[in-house]
This record gives structure tokens, C-alpha cells and sequence, in this order.
């Protein structure tokens, strides 16, 4: 990393290349895919899921580790010791990727509806799926993006209810159009 | 105060007008800006408020969705 490229863009290049060395197709999710399709509102970190072996993963983080970033792996028990996920970040700290091995439904469904953005090497989720899974993670810096998301024309509601109901969480989708409604 | 409180109005209403109409002007530039070079904006923009703020990762479990399935044995493996 001392070249003169800027730290983001740097960082940008040199992640989808770990994941190209590693063959991961890297799906985006987070904020700046909810900033593709709503008026942006600033987000720092990058945020992919993928359908891939543990071993991929790994070897995407060693790639990046070459790079020059500091990476950390992420394992649990429960995923036979298998990464889960892996995030690089810049050395000072202010800019990290983060890439996800799916390992719900939920998440496959998302890699698999994903849509090609032209100029994106890479597919982004579906606005659809990333309402859901905002809706999931309920944290109150989503809130702004579930309504952003809800707020767009032609939202498949019945996709996003179905995508829910294995969560037992149908009623996000319910409350997040009474909101709409209510202006 | 009457005269006070009418005049107040209308400078919301005009404010909120304008507010509208730049939040639409936004929206069209970042439209035209190609989605890698907005996606880098953010980043370099974020990258500063977090130093400037000091602010902390913005998810620092993204795994967190797997332990909710995990509870719901909707897990993989």
C-alpha cells in the first residue's frame, strides 16, 4: 500500500482482487448498495457476502494480509472452525471491507437475486434483499435505510413478507409500510 | 404577533421548498456520478468523519444475522 492510489480506492482494487485470486464472487450488501438505489447517506465500510468454501475465504486473507492490511478471520465452533467472515482494514483504520460467507436462506437468497450495476465489477443486492435484512438487523442506524428502501416505487412487498416469515419477523414488513403510509 | 406568526410561516414554507428542491438537484448530481467513484466518495467522506468524530466501526459483528438463525436452528452447519 505505498502507491499512489487513494486509500479507498486502493482498498476498493485490491479486495475485489483477493477475491478474484480466490474465486469469490463478492455480492454487496450494506449501505452502499442501500446508496445505490436511495440518496446516499454516508457509509464507509464495504460489505459483501458470498457462496464459498471456508478455504477460499482464507486465502483471500492472506492475499490481503500481503497487501498490506490488516485482516482480521472470523471462526465459530458451530461453522467447523470454518471462516465466517473475513474484513480487511487500512492500517489506520478508517476504511475496511468485510466479506460474509452465507450461511442462511436468507443470505443465499440475496447472492442469488443480485443484480449487475453497470460500471460494478461486481453484483449488488436487490433492493428487496437488503430491506430485509435491514429490517433483521433492527438496529437503530438502519432505521433511515428501511425507510429510504420502503419508500421505493414498485418494492416487491410480497417477497420481502416471505423472505421474513421463516424469521418470525413478518410484522417488520407490515410496520415498516404503516409507517409509509402515515407519511 | 399576529403579523409575526403569518410571516414565520411562509418562511418555513418557502425554506421547505427550497429544502426539497436542493434535496431533488442532490439526487439528480449523485445520479450522474458513476456508481464506483459514489461508492468511493462515501467511503473517503466516511473515512473522514470517523476520524474527525472518532467513530467506531459501523458493524462490527456482520455475522450477527447467523446467531439469530442459529436460535432458530436456521443455520447451514
Amino acid at each position: 500500500m505505498t502507491d499512489a492510489r487513494r486509500p479507498e480506492s486502493a482498498l476498493y482494487d485490491d479486495v475485489l482482487r483477493a477475491f478474484a485470486i480466490a474465486d469469490i464472487e463478492p455480492v454487496l450488501h450494506g449501505g452502499h448498495a442501500v446508496n445505490l438505489y436511495c440518496p446516499a447517506r454516508i457509509t464507509v465500510d464495504l460489505d459483501f457476502f458470498a457462496t464459498t468454501t471456508g478455504e477460499q475465504l482464507r486465502r483471500a486473507a492472506r492475499l490481503l494480509e500481503m497487501r498490506g492490511y490488516a485482516v482480521r478471520v472470523y471462526s465459530e465452533p458451530g461453522a467447523a472452525g470454518l471462516p465466517v467472515n473475513v474484513r480487511a482494514s487500512t492500517p489506520d483504520g478508517l476504511l475496511s471491507a468485510d466479506i460474509t460467507r452465507t450461511r442462511t436462506a436468507t443470505e443465499r437468497s440475496t447472492v442469488r437475486r443480485a443484480i449487475a450495476i453497470d460500471g460494478l465489477p461486481f453484483r449488488v443486492a436487490t433492493a428487496e434483499d437488503l430491506l430485509v435484512l435491514k429490517l433483521l438487523a433492527g438496529r437503530v442506524r438502519d432505521d433511515r435505510d428501511v425507510q429510504a428502501l420502503a419508500a421505493i416505487e414498485g418494492l416487491d412487498w410480497a417477497y420481502v413478507e416471505a423472505s421474513l416469515r421463516p424469521w418470525g419477523a413478518e410484522d417488520l414488513a407490515a410496520r415498516a409500510r404503516a409507517r409509509l403510509a402515515g407519511g | 404577533m399576529m403579523e409575526q406568526r403569518g410571516s414565520g410561516h411562509r418562511w418555513l414554507e418557502r425554506a421547505r421548498r427550497d429544502f426539497a428542491a436542493a434535496r431533488e438537484e442532490a439526487v439528480r448530481a449523485q445520479e450522474a456520478v458513476p456508481p464506483r467513484e459514489r461508492i468511493e466518495a462515501s467511503m473517503r467522506l466516511g473515512a473522514q468523519v470517523r476520524w474527525l468524530m472518532k467513530w467506531g466501526r459501523g458493524n462490527d459483528r456482520p455475522w450477527a444475522l447467523h446467531e439469530r438463525a442459529r436460535d432458530r436452528g436456521m443455520l447451514d452447519d
